[in-house]
């Protein structure tokens, strides 16, 4: 026997390198993230300390803390990078720029404000304003202190108002706060909180976390760029029939003429098909617009969004919303979606079986208007034949002054059959119009095909002489339709009594035939049947008194059961025996009388006495 | 550790996945191994009548089996219809073609008697020991079996290896 096995192989391979070399860089990106968060934490002082500190601790407030972790971090690269930002248009350090936004903005002065106020004072500066107006300092910093104390020391406003011009341009106003608190400035300066005082290593280091984080987003990039082509449980398939040509398989597969066309129905596999949450987490982890906390979300609703246990882990981790609830409204937003998604379904099933319908009745009506038209064509070129047959025979009849008896024959039978044709092409243009109606979903009633006739019937009297007889009578039957009333009501009145009659009647009949099956009993029974009141009875004579005994007859069984009754008269004398036998029409009259004769013999055989029938 | 916050618990979730991803995942062969199994059978069923046997094929009948192999951690599942023949047969249907009996077998063994060899014709109501053309039953046997059960196991392997991956992810991140 011919080695069958293992011919045949399908094989499924998951492919997950891609997968973990995304998930490696992207814990490489964490990694340097996490490490920049470390060092930036460390530069904000303890402000940030509770964010390492034991999570077990502080289950209860886990998810507030990592709010507002991410919060303070953010905010301090903001106040980091601003405060570089502001150092390097000033000419300030950083630590003494960081130290004016604090002192400025608790004086409602924007550090944009003061940044703009500084470059014009050192504008002023290198033009020697500051030394005309007697203001020194060896840096930005003791110029700016000065500036302010100058002007808080002139009591004219007016000069005040041009020297305070003159050395912060025409917007100085807006830096009279620290004008007026001049005298406490450099003890506010220096009594700025640590925590709030950038030096250029915090810049740096907030420098670096900007870097870390715009890396993790490369990475994260790069891991829906695999989750794109096959992430978690890409499968290639490999199917194929294995040739290993046997002389058994060889032979049989030259039999079967060969399977080449069986792979062809495997296609690439996308494991991914039921992680679209996945992929809409890696879009919220790229989304550049959305700041990278939002970004951060994004890369946790990736690995745990179709996980249902930790579900709300990634936005539990970086928002302050509580996980179990989340999870909660996303189970009923899902049975929502569900819901809807399966009613919305159904109605594009029934749309669309509407649409097929409502196609099909298109294509029908549209059908019959190319019929119609077609119809309409024909009546048309009958008409123009008959009309002409018409004008022949009307000339011919006219040559003889209407005197030529057959010519007048033949003139009327051919206007007859013009107008029969005009009829008929009438009939057809209302049919092709109502045709049309149907096809564009419009009202058609009887109205309407009355007009069309009549407009029909009136167009082709048009194309005859004014004074045609046709012409007149083509337009009496235009008139005439139009006169037809577009509803007709019929009344029927139904009188039953005659049917009741006759059904008493019939009903009389069946029982006579019948009784008239039983005639090898007639002479015992002697019925007659008479009719009273619409139902059937047989009165039977009695022979010991001669009074008669009336009974109804039963309904006509659908089976035959005969029924034997019967009397012995207490007079003296032969017996008579009184019979009412009630059977199915058609029934076997033999049959019948076999029946009641062995009734009547189990009859006698009880009472001792033996009597048969007299024939 | 779902309360866990901060980057570096998201870093661990993150080595636990590169872990995942990179271990073994027999477990999940098997899952998508038996669901093939579950496939092949259920057409087998249905094109032989539910014995999953071609009873007039060989002298005991050929049965439409199926196995399937692991290799690679779990990673590779290969499926195997085996015998090949009534697979084929089923997927296709035959062209007209002849069967011969095979050669009885020889005597030995102490027995005194070999076996006539014999098949089974529709004409004959007993084997014959003769060559027997076969009709061929291309068209109204042609049930694509094994079209069939590759499209199946294809789907449900997809879905299988997918659960076991999250389940497995639902294993770190929980």
């Amino acid at each position: 026997m011919a080695d069958f096995t293992d011919r045949i192989k399908l094989v499924f391979e998951a492919v997950t390198s891609d997968a973990t070399s995304g998930v490696g860089k992207l814990k490489s990106g964490v990694g340097e993230a996490e490490g920049s968060f470390g060092k930036l934490k460390a530069a904000a002082g303890g402000a940030l300390d509770m964010i390492t500190s034991s999570p077990a601790a502080m289950a209860g407030v886990a998810v507030a803390v990592g709010k507002v972790a991410l919060d303070l971090a953010t905010g301090f690269e903001d106040a980091a990078l601003s405060a570089q930002n502001f150092a390097t248009a000033s000419g300030l350090s950083v630590e003494q720029a960081s130290r004016w936004q604090e002192v400025a903005g608790d004086l409602g002065v924007s550090t944009e404000t003061l940044a703009g106020a500084v470059n014009k004072m050192d504008i002023a500066a290198s033009k020697g304003v500051l030394d005309k107006l007697g203001i020194g300092g060896d840096d930005t910093n003791a110029k700016l202190l000065n500036a302010f104390a100058h002007l808080n020391g002139i009591q004219d406003a007016s000069e005040r108002a041009s020297q305070g011009a003159q050395i912060f341009g025409k917007s100085w106003a807006t830096l009279a706060p620290l004008v007026a608190e001049s005298g406490d400035l450099a003890a506010n300066l220096a009594a700025v909180s640590d925590s709030k005082v950038i030096d250029e290593g915090e810049v740096r280091k907030a420098q670096e976390m900007r870097d870390a984080m715009d890396k993790l987003s490369d990475a994260v990039d790069d891991v829906k760029l695999a989750a794109g082509e096959a992430l978690i449980g890409p499968i290639t398939d490999i199917a194929n029939i294995v040739g290993h040509v046997t002389d058994g398989v060889s032979g049989l597969a030259d039999a079967t003429g060969g399977l080449v066309d069986v792979g062809g129905v495997f296609k690439s596999l996308n494991i991914f098909a039921g992680l679209p949450d996945v992929l809409d987490g890696l879009s919220r982890a790229t989304d550049f617009s959305a700041g990278w906390q939002e970004q951060l979300k994004g890369v946790g609703s990736a690995l745990t969004s179709n996980i249902p246990v930790v579900g709300g882990w990634a936005d539990s981790l970086f928002g302050a919303d509580d996980a179990q609830e989340k999870a909660k409204e996303s189970a009923q937003r899902a049975a929502s979606a569900a819901a809807v998604h399966a009613q919305a379904m159904k109605d594009q099933a029934q749309a669309a079986d509407d649409a097929a319908a409502a196609l099909d009745g298109l294509l029908t009506a549209t059908l019959g208007m190319f019929n119609s038209n077609l119809a309409l064509a024909s009546a048309s070129d009958k008409t123009d034949e008959a009309i002409a047959a018409y004008a022949t025979s009307a000339a011919a009849a006219e040559a003889a002054s209407w005197g030529n008896a057959d010519a007048n024959k033949e003139a009327d039978k051919s206007m007859r059959g013009a107008e029969s044709a005009a009829l008929a092409q009438a009939a057809a243009a209302a049919k092709l119009q109502e045709d049309q109606a149907k096809a564009n979903d419009v009202t058609w009633n009887a109205n309407d095909a009355a007009t069309a006739q009549a407009n029909s019937l009136r167009t082709v009297a048009g194309t005859l002489a004014p004074g045609s007889p046709l012409r007149q009578h083509l337009l009496d039957y235009a008139d005439q339709i139009e006169k037809v009333p577009t509803s007709h009501s019929t009344t029927f009145d139904a009188d039953t009594s005659s049917a009741a009659q006759k059904i008493d009647a019939l009903s009389i009949k069946i029982h006579g035939l019948a009784t008239d099956l039983f005639g090898t009993l007639r002479a015992i029974s002697s019925a007659s049947t008479t009719s009273v009141g619409g139902s059937a009875v047989i009165t039977a004579p009695s022979s010991a008194t001669g009074a008669s005994t009336t009974r109804a007859l039963a309904p006509v069984p659908t089976l035959a059961t005969p029924v034997a009754r019967a009397a012995v008269p207490s007079g003296g004398g032969a017996p008579i025996i009184n019979l009412s036998v009630s059977v199915a029409p058609f029934t076997n009259p033999a049959e019948v009388g076999r029946a009641i004769a062995d009734y009547l013999d189990a009859f006698y055989r009880r009472s001792g006495t033996r009597a048969r029938a007299v024939a | 550790m779902a309360n866990d916050v901060g980057l570096p618990a998201l870093n661990a979730r993150l080595s636990a996945i590169e872990n995942l991803l990179a271990g073994d995942m027999t477990p999940a062969g098997h899952a998508v191994g038996k669901g093939a199994r579950t496939e092949a059978n259920a057409v087998a069923r249905d094109v032989t009548g539910g014995d999953m046997v071609l009873s007039r094929m060989g002298r005991k009948g050929a049965r439409l089996g199926m196995r399937y192999d692991l290799a690679d951690q779990g990673r590779r599942v290969t499926i195997k219809l085996a015998p090949a023949g009534p697979w084929v047969l089923t997927e296709s249907g035959a062209k007209p073609h002849t069967i011969k009996p095979r050669a009885g077998r020889a005597r030995g063994l102490g027995s005194g008697w070999g076996i006539d060899a014999a098949v089974w014709a529709s004409s004959y109501n007993h084997p014959t020991r003769k060559p027997f053309t076969h009709p061929g039953t291309k068209g109204s046997q042609a049930r694509r079996t094994i079209t069939r059960t590759f499209a199946r196991t294809r789907e449900r392997a997809t879905r299988d290896f997918h659960e076991a991956y999250i389940r497995g992810l639902a294993r770190v991140m929980a």
